[in-house]
C-alpha cells in the first residue's frame, strides 16, 4: 500500500519489463534507463532499429542480448531509412500493427542521420524515431556533435578552447516538417516520457520524440546525480518538455513549480566547470531567450486549444 | 537475376541467442545501495518513544484501529496526549524545513478519540506473572508505568493518596483543555485491565514503605511536585490569596474557591498561564505578573497566544514586594525588574532595579513553581535537592524501587512522565528476570541516540515498512524534496474566545476523519520506505526488484552497478549508499 504523499504516483508505471538487468552501459547512464521507460510507454508489439553509439553496446556483445523486443543493427547514417523499410515491408505482410521504432544517439541524429531523416519526414512515414541525446559522440569517446551545447567541453573541444557553435534546433528542424507529432521528454520525469510514448504510438505518421539523457562519463559527473541533472535542466528551462502536433499546435507538459537558474544545473557537471560567472551570466539570457520564443509558441497552443 | 541458395554454416545476419543476463554486471560495482529504515527526527524526539511515523503511515491509509493500537504499545493515552502534549516532535518535523510542520497532535488526537468511541480496549495477552508490583502515584507516571507492567502479566496494584487517578492531569489540568470525561475514560481502560487501584492511601503514612516493600517484588514511585513555593513578603497571609495547585484543584472538584473580580497571577509557567485561564472563564480579569519577558517565560507559547486571546493581561518585569489591604488583600506592591547576565537556565537573569509601583487586586494566585516532597522515601533512595537519583532507566539506589515522573531529573509534562513509566516498567520486568542494572539498558530499542526506548522495536513490530531497522536518524538535508508538494498544515478548530469565556468546555474542537486523513498523508513518513516506487522506476539496470517478504523493494546485486541513483531519488531517506571496501 502506498501513501499518497508524493507529488507522483507511481502505481500507474507499468511493471512489466521488455529489456532485463545484464546491460553494459556504464553505471548510472541516462540513455540505458531511457530506453527501459520508453519500452514501459510504447509496449509490444514493438521493432527497434539502432544505429551506430552506445545503444548499440548496451544490449551485450553477440550473441547476447537484453531485449525482449527485436532489436535491429543498422549503419549509422541510416536509421530513418532502415525503419521506413522495415515498415513498409510490414505493411505488405499485413503486420501494421507493428510500431517500428528508430532510436539512435546525436550524433546519428543531429549530425549524420539528418538527411534519411529528413527524407522520412518529408513522406511522413509511418515510424516514430527516438533521438536520445547526450550531447556528444559518447561510445566513441565524447567527441563533440551538433546536439552539444556552446561552451561544453569534450575530447574534441578541450577547455583551452571549447565548443563555440550553437547547439543545432533539432527540434525546430522537425517541427518545419510538420510532422504530426514531436515531442521532448526525459527519465528525470517518467510520468511524462511514458505518456509521451504512449501517444506517439496511437498516431500516424512521422513522430519525433527528442529525450534528453546524462551521460555521467561524458558529462563528467558522478553517476549518481544522473536523473537530478535531467531534472535540473527541466526546472531550468534549458531542456523544457513540451510537444508539438502537425508543426504547430505546441503545448508545454511540466510547468516547473519555480525555475531554478541556469548554474544550478551546469555547476554539477565537470563540462561547464570552465566556465567564468560572464560566461553563466550570458547562458542565463540565452536559455531565458530560447524559453521566450517557446513560451510565445506554448501561449498560442493554449488559445487554440481552447477553441 | 535469379538468386541460388546456398547452404551457409554462418546465419546471414548475426541473431543474438543469449539472454543478456548472463551479465553479471554487479561484479563492476564499488558501493552498494542499502535499504534501511531510520529514525525519523520526531520519533526521536518523543518523550513517550511513540512511533509516530508508523501511525501516520497507518492513519494516512485510514487505518485507525491499527494507529490506536501501535501508539498503545508505547501510551496508554493517545486521546490524552493529542490534547495535552505539548508535540515537541512538532518542533523537530523535517516538513518545518519544506513548508510547515505535520500537525502530529491533531491525528493523534482524532485516533485517541476514534479508539474512545469505537470501545478500543487493551489486551494483556502475556501469561500471568505471580510477582507482584507496587505503583505509588497514579500521575501519568505511575499509570504509564502500571499499564506496561500489566501488559506484562504483572499483578499490580497503584495507590494514590486523592479519589481519582489521573495526577495532575486530573487536579491541576483545567477541563477546558482536557475534559475529564475523556480522561476517566482512557484510565478506565486500565481498570478494565486488572489494574488495582487503592485511592485515599497515602504510602508513607496509611501503609509504610518498609510494608511496601517485604508485600512487592518492586516498587514504581511517581509521587509528583507538589510543594509550592512560597512568597515571605509583607502581607501575603491575607485572604484572598491562593497557591496555584490549590486553587486548580478545588476548581477541577467542580468547587469555588472565593476568588476575587480581579486577580493577579505570579509566575511565567503553565500554571500561571492555566489559573489566568480559569479566573477568565470565572468571570474575573486577571493579569499575569512575571519577573522576566515574555522569552523568558517557559509557559508553551501556544498557551500564552491563547490566554491573550482570552483577554489576559501581562505584565512584564516585576515582582511582588508587599501585599496591601485590611484582612483581605487590595493591591501589591510591585519592583520594577530589569534583565541581567543570562543564569544556569540559559536565560537572562532578572535583576531588582529598586523602583516600586503599585498595582489594585482583589485576589492573587501564586503560581511560582512546585517542588517535590521525597524526605519521606525509605533512607536507601538517595536524592538531591528534591529530585531522585535514578540510572537512566529509572531504577534508584534501592534496586527494587523505580521512580518516574517529576521527582527525577526530567522535564516535568505529562509526557515526560509516561516516558519515565514505561523505561521503567521496562527495567522492572528485566529486574524481575534477574537481569543485572547494568544490562537493562537497551540503547538498540531505542529511537535513535536521544529517542525513549520503542516497544514496537524491542517487539519487532516492523509494520513492513521497517525492515531493516537503523537508529541513525535522518534530516531534511538527507531526503528528496523535490518529490513532494507544498501544502499547509491543517489548523486546529478553536471555539471562538467569547464563548470559552462562559464555561469549561473543551476549546479545541476534535478534526474530521477526512482532516485527519489528509494531515496524514502531509507526513514524509521519513526514513521508511512506503513502497513509492521510486528507487524501482529509475534504475537503469532494472536492478531494483519486489521484496519476496510482500512489502518493498531489494536491490539485485547481481546487476547492480552501484550508480547510487536510487538512494539519490528515495524521497525520504530510506536508502544508503554503502562504498565496498
Ligand atoms: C496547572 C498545570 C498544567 C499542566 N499542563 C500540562 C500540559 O498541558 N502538558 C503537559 O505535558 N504537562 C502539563 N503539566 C505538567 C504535568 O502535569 C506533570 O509533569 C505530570 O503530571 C507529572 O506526572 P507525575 O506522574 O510525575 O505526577 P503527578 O501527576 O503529580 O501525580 C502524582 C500522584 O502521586 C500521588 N501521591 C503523591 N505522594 C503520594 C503518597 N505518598 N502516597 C500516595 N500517593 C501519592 C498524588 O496524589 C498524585 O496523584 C501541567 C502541570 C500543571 C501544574
Ligand atoms: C559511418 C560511421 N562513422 C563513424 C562510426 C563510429 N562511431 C560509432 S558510435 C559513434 C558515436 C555515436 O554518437 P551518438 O550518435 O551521439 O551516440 P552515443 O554514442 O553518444 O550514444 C561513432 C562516431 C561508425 N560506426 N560509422
Ligand atoms: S558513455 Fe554515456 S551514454 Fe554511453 S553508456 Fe556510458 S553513460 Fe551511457
Ligand atoms: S514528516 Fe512525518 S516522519 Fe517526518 S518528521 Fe514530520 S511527522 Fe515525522
Ligand atoms: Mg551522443
Amino acid at each position: 500500500m502506498y501513501s499518497l504523499n508524493q507529488r507522483f504516483d507511481n502505481r500507474d508505471i507499468p511493471e512489466d519489463e521488455l529489456l532485463t538487468s545484464g546491460n553494459v552501459a556504464c553505471a548510472g547512464c541516462g540513455a540505458s534507463l531511457s530506453m527501459r521507460l520508453a519500452l514501459k510507454g510504447l509496449g509490444k508489439p514493438t521493432v527497434l532499429a539502432v544505429p551506430a553509439c552506445c545503444w548499440t553496446i548496451i544490449p551485450g556483445a553477440w550473441p547476447m542480448s537484453i531485449m525482449d523486443v527485436p532489436f535491429f543493427h543498422c549503419a549509422f547514417e541510416t536509421t530513418a531509412a532502415t525503419i521506413s523499410g522495415i515498415k513498409a515491408a510490414y505493411r505488405k505482410r499485413g503486420m501494421d500493427d507493428i510500431c517500428v521504432v528508430g532510436w539512435a544517439g546525436d550524433g546519428g541524429t543531429f549530425d549524420i542521420g539528418i538527411q534519411a531523416l529528413s527524407g522520412t519526414a518529408e513522406r511522413n512515414d509511418d515510424i516514430i524515431y527516438v533521438c536520445y541525446d547526450n550531447e556528444a559522440y559518447m561510445n566513441t569517446g565524447i567527441q563533440r556533435s551538433g546536439a552539444t551545447p556552446i561552451g561544453s567541453w569534450t575530447t574534441t573541444t578541450p577547455v583551452k578552447k571549447p565548443k563555440s557553435e550553437q547547439k543545432k534546433d533539432i527540434d525546430a528542424i522537425m517541427i518545419a516538417h510538420k510532422i504530426p507529432y514531436l515531442a521532448t521528454a526525459t527519465a528525470a520525469y517518467p510520468h511524462d516520457m511514458i505518456a509521451k510514448l504512449k501517444k506517439a504510438r496511437s498516431i500516424k505518421g512521422t513522430r519525433f520524440i527528442h529525450l534528453l539523457a546524462a551521460c555521467p562519463t561524458g558529462w563528467r559527473m558522478p553517476e549518481n546525480l544522473s536523473i537530478k541533472v535531467m531534472r535540473l535542466a527541466v526546472l531550468s528551462n534549458i531542456f523544457p518538455l513540451y510537444e508539438v502536433e502537425n508543426g504547430e499546435t505546441y503545448r508545454q507538459t511540466v510547468l516547473p513549480d519555480e525555475i531554478i537558474p541556469i548554474d544550478e544545473y551546469m555547476h554539477l557537471q565537470g563540462r561547464f566547470r570552465h566556465l567564468t560567472s560572464e560566461d553563466i551570466e550570458d547562458y542565463q539570457k540565452m536559455v531565458d531567450k530560447r524559453f521566450e520564443y517557446l513560451k510565445e509558441r506554448f501561449e498560442k497552443g493554449e488559445t487554440s486549444a481552447a477553441k | 537475376m535469379k538468386y541460388t541458395e546456398k547452404k551457409v554454416s554462418v546465419p546471414l545476419c548475426a541473431v543474438s541467442t543469449t539472454p543478456g543476463l548472463v551479465n553479471k554486471t554487479g561484479s563492476w560495482k564499488f558501493a552498494e545501495p542499502l535499504f534501511i529504515d531510520r529514525v525519523s527526527p520526531c520519533n526521536q524526539q518523543c518523550p513517550a518513544g511513540e512511533d509516530i511515523t508508523g501511525y501516520m503511515y497507518l492513519a494516512s491509509q485510514g487505518r485507525f484501529e491499527e494507529a490506536w493500537k501501535l501508539i498503545t504499545e508505547e501510551n496508554p493515552f493517545p486521546a490524552i496526549m493529542g490534547r495535552v502534549c505539548f508535540h515537541t516532535c512538532e518542533e523537530q518535523c523535517n516538513r518545518k524545513d519544506h513548508d510547515e510542520a505535520v500537525c502530529i497532535h491533531t491525528v493523534e488526537r482524532f485516533i485517541g478519540d476514534y479508539g474512545l468511541s469505537h470501545g478500543l480496549k487493551i489486551d494483556v495477552t502475556e501469561p500471568e506473572k505471580d510477582k507482584k508490583i507496587a505503583v505509588v502515584g497514579a500521575g501519568p507516571g505511575g499509570l504509564s508505568a502500571a499499564f506496561h507492567l500489566r501488559k506484562r502479566g504483572y499483578r499490580v496494584t497503584t495507590f494514590d493518596r486523592h479519589q481519582k487517578p489521573g495526577g495532575l492531569m486530573w487536579y491541576g489540568i483545567p477541563a477546558y483543555r482536557l475534559p475529564k470525561d475523556i480522561l476517566d475514560a482512557e484510565i478506565n481502560r486500565l481498570y478494565e485491565m486488572g489494574i488495582e487501584f487503592k485511592m485515599g492511601v497515602t504510602i508513607g503514612r496509611d501503609i509504610t514503605w518498609d510494608a511496601l516493600n517485604t508485600q512487592f517484588d518492586a516498587v514504581f514511585v511517581a509521587l509528583g511536585a507538589y510543594e509550592e513555593a512560597g512568597l515571605s513578603i509583607e502581607g501575603i497571609n491575607k485572604q484572598g490569596i491562593f497557591e496555584a495547585l490549590r486553587f486548580l484543584r478545588e476548581i477541577n472538584l467542580g468547587k469555588k474557591p472565593k476568588y476575587g473580580k480581579n486577580m493577579a497571577v505570579i509566575g511565567g509557567g503553565n500554571s500561571a498561564i492555566d489559573c489566568a485561564r480559569v479566573c477568565r472563564r470565572l468571570g474575573a480579569e486577571a493579569t499575569i505578573v512575571y519577573r522576566r519577558t515574555e522569552n523568558e517565560m517557559p509557559a508553551h507559547p501556544e498557551e500564552i497566544a491563547m490566554a491573550r486571546e482570552e483577554g489576559v493581561e501581562f505584565l512584564f518585569l516585576a515582582t511582588p514586594k508587599e501585599v496591601h489591604g485590611q484582612d483581605g488583600i487590595s493591591g501589591i506592591k510591585l519592583e520594577k525588574m530589569a534583565l541581567g547576565e543570562v543564569d544556569d537556565s540559559g536565560r537572562r537573569r532578572p535583576t531588582p532595579t529598586g523602583e516600586t509601583f503599585d498595582i489594585d487586586c482583589d485576589g492573587m494566585i501564586l503560581a511560582i513553581g512546585e517542588g517535590t516532597r521525597v524526605d519521606d522515601l525509605p533512607p536507601s533512595v538517595s536524592h538531591k535537592k528534591g529530585v531522585v537519583e535514578t540510572d537512566q532507566m529509572g531504577q534508584t539506589t534501592e534496586s527494587s524501587l523505580f521512580a518516574g515522573g517529576d521527582i527525577i531529573d526530567i522535564p516535568h509534562t505529562v509526557t515526560h512522565a509516561i516516558g519515565s513509566g514505561k523505561r521503567a516498567a521496562i527495567a522492572i520486568d528485566r529486574f524481575l528476570q534477574g537481569h543485572k542494572a547494568e544490562d537493562i539498558a537497551l540503547d538498540q530499542f531505542k529511537w535513535g541516540d536521544r529517542g525513549n526506548i520503542s516497544v514496537g522495536l524491542m517487539k519487532g513490530i516492523t509494520l513492513f515498512m521497517r525492515r531493516n531497522p537503523s537508529l541513525e536518524v535522518i534530516d531534511y538535508k538527507n531526503m528528496n524534496p523535490f518529490y513532494f508538494d507544498h501544502r499547509p498544515q491543517i489548523k486546529n478548530h478553536r471555539i471562538p474566545a467569547k464563548v470559552r469565556l462562559k464555561g469549561f468546555q473543551e476549546l479545541i474542537t476534535s478534526p474530521s476523519e477526512q482532516e485527519a486523513v489528509s494531515e496524514a498523508r502531509r507526513c514524509f513518513m521519513c526514513g521508511s520506505c512506503t513502497e513509492c516506487g521510486n528507487c524501482y522506476i529509475f534504475c537503469p539496470d532494472s536492478a531494483i526488484r519486489r521484496d519476496p517478504v510482500g512489502y518493498g523493494y531489494i536491490p539485485d546485486m547481481d546487476y547492480c552497478k552501484g550508480c547510487g541513483i536510487c538512494v539519490n531519488e528515495c524521497p525520504r531517506g530510506a536508502m544508503k549508499l554503502k562504498f565496498m571496501e
